[in-house]
């Protein structure tokens, strides 16, 4: 089945649920940034933040943007220029915010200390994830507009193999959360 | 446009420097702590547990810091190269591709391994080391086959200009794909190596004399040693596919032997120049010594055997000349290693007493440690300089694969110094958990 492009179903679905994980995981991120600014949290939570693990959820954007890519090679050029300016800031943002992380949870030493960093740490959230979504916004009007041709020939082998990776990834997760 | 490709080309090559350095570690330690891990486990030693939970701690954090650069790799790769996917995106999207998956299992078992220490039976949790390793090196894989076949594009045809046969695994298990794999991964083996084991040397160092044989450094004595051994069988599988580079650079990739060998005339009886670096007429400048013969008997085991030369290249497609001066900065660099390498197995069997020797201490701690991550700085440049101008050798330039956007140039400036911002920040987050780990009880240092 086609969308109104030459889109597959199968196409969309390599790109937007890794995208749409991605930005639940992001979201809860988000959220727990600010909530761990406020004084209370502070003094009854040390770091109140998900842990250096938890960035295995940044392996979603890039699958999504991958496979996106991989799915457009023929256009990529216009892509890019499209996508150029929000997706660098972006990575900019998503930069400071690791910078951040590294500075609050692994080299200040008081961990009930809120400051100036939290706060950049928090806002970075939010102007990675404006970036983010304006991206995906204008790749999701160029699917829907351009008509660019669309490379499907991987799509037959990756779309099982995304449901593996989930399968597999959910896998460990439930051992993870079982053991907690 | 000229402007705008050498900025991006800087660009790319600060990023994937930054990079690579993480990637290096995201390859060893898994290994390292395996192994230590397994002797814990068989051994019932807890001391030897705490050294592969340290590691892994340590480990997690260089993920932080890789995933962020990786992700920002991953997005200047097709932003800003957008001709090479163009050209190339059918035959080679499929390792791409692969690399996310490999990404996502890397990850997801990290964070399992991480969580599960001390709460499922030991082999179980050594299995999740091995699901990362598996991981980080079918990652490390299907990159380098992308690099391997923008070296030597194949698994497809060009008739009347569209693509026709398509093989994408012939693409992905191309003979430089594989050849570039392993000499990578000896490398990447010795760089972290050398590292980790300098830090304990490092620490050594620090401490005073006569507490040098006290039974708390028992440990930094036994894992040194554990690692030099892994370096040292690093070094020689490193050698082993260094001289397969050689020979498969002479027969696919002639002009960048060349360039790299400063040799000029196509012929038999190709000698090696040791020394010497190019002067821009097409002559050698500097001190140098030849040796007959040698160049063609290591480019295919013949002194009969013909090496093409330089100018068998059109000008314009020539590698910068340059590049000799890196290769001869990197083979001193890897005599360096190797002689210090050598060394320490030497004292260590005829005089292990020397190994407490404080100068020799700091000189491999503080000289010797860190060359190996040098040497693969050095081993990509090669790599992707002597390409040039090609982005994929034969039928996309540089200049052509490059985005037509001149942003590159306004935002370039920002990732250099965001990485240099982050690896600050990386090094002093290490040195606290370094520091952690000093004073907790029963850790490991």
């Amino acid at each position: 089945m086609n969308l109104d492009t030459n889109m597959t179903w199968g196409g969309a679905l390599l790109i937007y649920v890794p995208i749409v994980l991605f930005v639940v995981a992001f979201l809860y991120e988000t959220w727990l940034s600010f909530r761990r600014l406020r004084p209370a949290a502070a003094r009854k939570q040390r770091s109140g933040y998900v842990d250096a693990t938890w960035e295995i959820t940044h392996t979603l954007l890039v699958f999504a943007v991958v496979m996106f890519l991989m799915l457009y090679t023929q256009a990529i050029d216009e892509l890019a220029a499209i996508i150029y300016w929000p997706t660098f800031a972006a990575s900019l943002a998503l930069g400071l915010r690791a910078m951040c992380y590294l500075y609050i949870f692994y080299v200040r030493r008081d961990q009930t200390r809120r400051g100036a960093v939290d706060w950049v740490f928090a806002l970075s959230h939010v102007v990675a994830a404006a970036l983010l979504v304006t991206v995906v916004l204008q790749v999701s009007w160029f699917i829907l507009t351009s008509g660019a041709p669309v490379n499907t020939q991987f799509i037959p082998v990756f779309l099982p193999g995304l449901a593996l990776v989930v399968a597999v990834s959910a896998l460990p997760v439930w051992v993870l959360y079982r053991q907690r | 446009m000229e402007q705008t490709t050498t900025a991006a080309r800087v660009l790319m090559g600060d990023s994937l420097g930054f990079h690579i350095v993480f990637v290096m570690f995201a390859l060893v330690l898994p290994i390292l702590i395996l192994w230590f891990e397994a002797m814990s486990i068989r051994r019932g030693d807890k001391k030897l547990e705490a050294v592969a939970k340290f590691w892994s701690k340590i480990m997690t954090l260089l993920v932080v810091t890789g995933v962020i650069s990786g992700t920002v790799i991953a997005l200047q790769m097709s932003l800003i190269w957008p001709g090479i996917l163009k050209f190339g995106g059918q035959v080679i999207g499929l390792p791409f591709m692969l690399e996310t998956y490999f990404f996502m299992i890397e990850a997801v078992f990290l964070a399992l391994y991480m969580a599960t220490w001390g709460k499922v039976r030991p082999w179980l949790h050594w299995f999740f080391g091995v699901m990362v390793w598996l991981g980080a090196t079918g990652s490390a894989f299907v990159i380098t086959s992308v690099n391997g076949w923008m070296n030597l594009p194949t698994g497809f045809d060009i008739v009347d200009g569209k693509f026709e046969n398509i093989d994408v695994l012939a693409a992905m298990f191309s003979l430089p794909a594989l050849v570039t794999f392993f000499h990578s991964m000896a490398a990447y083996y010795v760089a972290a190596g050398l590292v980790i084991a300098g830090l304990y040397t490092a620490r050594l160092f620090w401490t005073r004399k006569r507490h040098l044989d006290a039974a708390t450094h028992k440990m930094d004595y036994f894992i040194i040693h554990k690692v030099m051994i892994f370096v040292g069988i690093s070094l020689i599988f490193s050698g082993v596919t260094a001289d397969l580079t050689g020979k498969y650079l002479a027969k696919h990739e002639p002009e960048k032997l060349a360039t790299i060998e400063l040799h000029y005339e196509t012929g038999t009886h190709a000698p090696l120049l040791v020394g010497g670096i190019a002067d821009g007429q097409g002559g050698i400048r500097g001190p140098y010594v030849e040796i007959p013969s040698a160049l063609s008997i290591l480019s295919c085991n013949s002194p009969g055997c013909t090496v093409k030369g330089i100018n068998d290249t059109p000008e314009h497609l020539r590698p910068p000349e340059y590049i000799r001066i890196i290769y001869l900065i990197k083979m001193t660099t890897v005599m360096v290693v190797a002689g210090a390498t050598v060394l320490y197995f030497v004292l260590h069997r005829w005089r292990p007493q020397w190994l407490r020797n404080k100068a020799l201490l700091g000189v491999f701690a503080f000289g010797v440690s860190w060359l190996g991550v040098a040497l693969v700085e050095m081993g990509w440049m090669l790599t992707e300089i002597g390409r040039q101008p090609w982005a994929v050798r034969g039928h996309v330039l540089t200049s052509d694969a490059v985005t037509k956007s001149h942003d590159v140039l306004a935002l370039g400036w920002l990732f250099p110094t965001a990485f240099v911002l982050l690896f600050i920040i990386t090094v002093l987050a290490l040195q606290q958990l370094i520091r952690h780990e000093t004073r907790l009880k029963g850790g490991a240092l």
